[in-house]
């Protein structure tokens, strides 16, 4: 049966990580990933200042994730905090401090 | 000019606070810019609510009830909630270690612990924190 739409979703994902990725996500045994890294500030209470890094690209290019797991990106090393997948083949990654 | 009272109880307060082993001089009062993440464990003091104490004959009050907040703020981590135990221990030393400490060298007349509420754990940034309110009410003339 042809899925017109789905191969259209795919096609797009591709395109977005093709032209708007940021950055490389080093897991080291695992491989790398290309996506898109973003680090927006963000606080804890109101009252403490930080940012909430995330990572995103295509589901199918991550390798087997764990919540725990060691990344490096731009030189600086993270843990996998959440992962979470949008349901239409690309999947965020939050982070925290490693 | 004389500050007003409530202001000179919390400086006296806050005063108390600082240079604990843990929290060395990261005690704000009232403070609204956050803090950077370095600066953590910290103590952050908020006035609370205030009552009249004690009134004569005529109603003019000659005592009044003040609480004091602080907020004890750890990075979350192993041992965080530990440390934030470490930190409150640390602030019950320094306000009832002698008679002198508890009356906030002399600014209040009583000062008595309220309570502490429940650890919160807020993970919205990459270095989640903790936070633990402590409460206190004192009694000024």
């Amino acid at each position: 049966m042809p899925t017109p739409f789905a191969a259209l979703q795919a096609q797009l994902n591709s395109a977005v990580i093709e032209h708007l990725s940021t950055a490389t996500a080093d897991f080291g045994a695992a491989g790398t990933v290309d996506g898109i890294f973003r680090k927006e500030y963000a606080e804890s209470f109101g009252m403490v200042a930080g940012s909430v890094p995330v990572f995103e690209s295509a589901s199918s290019a991550f390798p087997v994730l764990s919540r725990g797991q060691g990344v490096s990106i731009l030189g600086v090393s993270y843990l996998v905090a959440e992962i979470r997948p949008d349901g239409t083949g690309m999947t965020t990654l939050i982070l925290e401090a490693a | 000019m004389t500050p007003p009272r409530r202001t000179e109880v919390r400086n006296a307060f806050v005063a108390a606070l600082a240079g604990l082993a843990t929290t060395g001089a990261r005690v704000f009062a009232s403070r609204t810019r956050p803090l950077e993440a370095a600066e953590l464990p910290a103590i952050l003091v908020f006035s609370g609510e205030a009552s009249p104490g004690a009134s004569l004959l005529g109603g003019r009050i000659v005592t009044n009830r003040y609480r004091l907040r602080a907020d004890i703020l750890v990075r979350d981590g192993i041992n965080s909630e530990n440390i934030a135990d470490k930190v409150l221990e640390e602030m019950q030393a320094a306000l009832f270690a002698t008679p002198a400490a508890m009356t906030l060298g002399g600014q209040v007349k009583t000062l008595q612990w309220v309570g502490s509420g429940d650890p919160e754990l807020d993970d919205s940034t990459e270095k989640p924190a903790i936070r633990v309110p402590v409460l206190y009410e004192v009694v000024y003339t």
